[in-house]
């Protein structure tokens, strides 16, 4: 029995790396420190793995080699005239890099899953900016921190333990020195455990940013109630905000997906920046997929962009709602797809995942999922951070090594490698040398 | 005068088509078989217009007398009369995103629908929808913070979302609804709508105009009433009413006004208590 210290844990964008995980015989057998989630993906890693490569063969699926498989890719990607080339959240870093190169050399478009996550908080930051902090700077300063359309208690199991309401930090000694205010439409368990639960009306996040952006301007509210709250609380919640000494908002989809999208943030965003001609003030997306941060990360070094990123010209382009994955689909102008540890056909719309099926579909996945079932070549992949290494970046940007604790199975290589595999024959097929 | 007539052939690609070549100014001095040899994009592949469109006419030495008219929609085309300084471009079906983006000048008709982001940052100019148009109808490109800077835009249908973002001149005429958020971020220039707004009208706008005839959800609290006005003066039009007239976004400390026709929006009647 081997016990390795300090393992990152790959589920969700809180990276937690105090993971003891005690490995016997290639076999994960315990992972202490970790939530019901990281538990759960230690343990039960095994469980609906893909085999072996499968390539469509009239009509049906048939398990075929890695070498036959990757050469199907490639050729699909060759003969595509808009490629696009999506997934890799719940990958490594190493691996986004070479889809990037990929992507360029097959003059696709590159996206990942923060187009139907965190994408529009993008574009909310082009536009105002953003004023953040690592979660380390929360742990140790934060006095009020405010959950707005996210369920940190359920999706971050671990976040405030470790980062926020219920961390003991330097200056802050746990929940006694801090106050926790949730803004949400309906109750959830974070907060039950909030101070204060403010409970909005479904797709009023703007008015109520726009409310409370007015309140700290001391301008008169002519109106009894916005996005179902009264004026008077609004105020009052105003002034807790401006009397905060380092205060922190944390926001998830409850925000990004309804109502406004980019514009709720491009609120949210305002907020703090009005917050901070009064006191220190910040805010963070709460990440949901552990890397998918890392993807926009490398894109944008790599690229400019964060997501989104079309080089059928040559270069890279940029344009959310002309050049992301979705919006590509919906308008039926892709003609290929590579998906990377991704699951779009259950996750899209039921029309774009019809529509996704209409042109040649790949995938790489370490295990079972619609796509993978509907996919004409699936190529097997390591699970990053249990099967191979590489770097994530974690919601606030702090990269963090990803550990090997056991060895794949037999043939199965991590994305980074098959990416690699594919990359070499599309050069090969194009005439081309690395 | 000149007229060339590009007319889409059968079967067009269904990938993106980078026809931002098609403008007045490409094309004057050239003859058919030289616009037909004009570069284009279909997804990644470099291509011609003549691999699209059967080209015929005549063509004139300058811009200004040149008319274009292409016949077919091309919902996937990007760029139709991009950055055009002059002359006319008449479209006859559905066209894709950016048509008459960055226009400086010259007159873009589309009879049809637009796709997203016609007349993105236009300077000048005139373009004129008679179906619907997209979302981002005279906005800005993706953090630019300029949008419309002048020229006229005029949608007989419909418009999405966005229009107008970060709009610092110029005139918007939408006669059907719009969609969520027209104004957003403007500092100038009007807008009218004939018709419905879901809401979030005028939304951090710092100046400009906008005047909604038809019904408008709740508005933001940024917004205070001044007075009741019997007409809305946008441009050289006047609107009749009566409007509330509210000045604007107080989130952003702005001064854009905001006039909403009272009668068609009696859920708006608390705000004359603040008279």
């Amino acid at each position: 029995m081997q016990t390795y210290q300090d393992v990152v844990c790959t589920v969700c964008g809180c990276l937690c790396d105090d993971i003891e995980v005690d490995v016997d015989g290639n076999k994960v057998m315990k992972a202490r420190n970790a939530c019901a989630m990281g538990t759960s993906k230690f343990l039960s890693y095994t469980h609906d793995r893909i085999e072996t490569p499968m390539v469509r063969k009239n009509g049906s699926t048939q398990p075929a080699n890695l070498d036959e498989a990757v050469t199907k890719v490639a050729e699909m990607l060759v003969n595509a005239k808009y490629p696009a080339i999506y997934g890799l959240a719940l990958s490594s870093c190493e691996a986004v890099k070479v889809a990037i190169e990929l992507t360029e050399e097959v003059g696709g478009v590159m996206d990942n899953q923060s187009v139907v996550c965190h994408g529009p908080g993008v574009l909310g930051l082009h536009e105002i900016g953003v004023s953040t902090c690592s979660l380390g700077e929360i742990k140790h300063r934060a006095d009020l921190i405010i959950c707005w359309g996210c369920n940190p208690d359920e999706a971050h199991p671990r976040h405030f333990e470790r980062y926020s309401y219920t961390a003991k930090g330097r200056w802050r000694n746990g929940k006694a020195d801090r106050k926790l205010v949730v803004v949400d439409v309906r109750q959830t368990s974070t907060a039950r455990k909030a101070d204060k639960f403010v409970q909005i009306d479904q797709g009023k996040d703007y008015e109520l940013v726009n409310a409370l952006r007015t309140a700290l301007r001391n301008e008169q509210i002519q109106q009894e109630k916005v996005a179902g709250v009264p004026v008077e609380d609004i105020e009052e919640l105003a002034e807790l905000l401006r009397n905060a000494e380092f205060g922190v908002i944390l926001f998830g989809l409850g925000v990004t997906q309804t109502v406004g999208k980019g514009r709720n943030i491009d609120g949210l965003f305002s907020l703090t920046r009005d917050l901070n001609k009064y006191t220190k003030f910040q805010i963070m997306p709460a990440r949901g997929h552990f890397n998918v941060n890392g993807v926009n990360e490398v894109s944008a070094w790599q690229t400019g962009f964060p997501y989104g990123i079309d080089f059928s010209h040559g270069y890279p382009w940029y344009n959310p709602g002309e050049t992301t994955v979705t919006d590509i689909v919906r308008r039926g102008e892709n003609d290929a797809m590579l998906v990377i540890a991704s699951d779009p056909i259950a996750h899209f719309p039921k029309d774009l995942a019809n529509r996704i099926r209409k042109s040649p579909l790949a995938a790489i996945d370490p295990v079972h999922s619609v796509t993978t079932l509907v996919a004409d070549v699936v190529i097997p992949s390591a699970f990053a951070g249990i099967e191979c290494e590489g770097i994530a970046y974690r919601m606030d940007g702090v990269a963090l090594p990803l550990k090997k604790v056991v060895e794949p199975s037999q043939g199965v290589l991590s994305d980074e490698d098959i990416l690699k595999k594919i990359l070499g024959k599309v050069r090969e097929l194009k005439g081309r040398s690395g | 005068m000149a007229d060339i007539t590009l007319t889409a052939k059968a079967n067009p690609p269904f990938q993106p088509l980078d026809l931002r070549e098609i403008s007045p100014d490409n094309f004057a001095g050239k003859t058919p078989e030289q616009i037909a040899s004009l570069p284009i994009w279909i997804g990644n592949h470099p291509s011609t217009l003549g691999a699209v469109f059967d080209v015929k006419g005549e063509t004139s030495a300058t811009p200004q007398d040149l008319t274009i008219t292409i016949e077919g929609g091309l919902p996937n085309s990007r760029r139709i009369g991009a950055k055009m300084t002059a002359g006319k471009i008449i479209i006859n079906g559905q066209t894709g995103i950016y048509a008459g983006a960055e226009m400086k000048n010259g007159q873009i008709i589309v009879n049809g629908d637009a796709g997203e982001w016609a007349g993105l940052a236009m300077k000048g100019g005139s373009i004129e929808i008679t179906g619907n148009a997209g979302n981002f109808l005279g906005a800005a490109y993706r953090g630019a913070r300029s949008g419309m800077k002048g020229g006229i835009i005029v949608v007989k249908g419909n418009a999405g979302s966005e229009a107008a973002a970060w709009m610092s001149g110029g005139l918007i005429k939408i006669s059907g609804d719009a969609g969520l958020m027209p104004g957003i971020h403007m500092t100038g220039g009007s807008i009218l709508i004939g018709g419905n707004c879901p809401g979030r009208v005028g939304a951090s706008m710092t100046g400009g105009k906008i005047a909604v005839v038809g019904k408008t959800d709740d508005l933001l609290a940024g917004f205070q009433i001044e007075e009741i006005k019997d007409k809305a003066k946008i441009e050289n039009d006047k609107i009749p009413g009566p409007f509330y007239a509210f000045s604007g976004d107080n989130a952003e400390a702005g001064t854009g006004k905001l006039f909403i026709h009272k009668e068609k929006n009696p859920h708006l009647a608390g705000y004359e208590a603040f008279l």
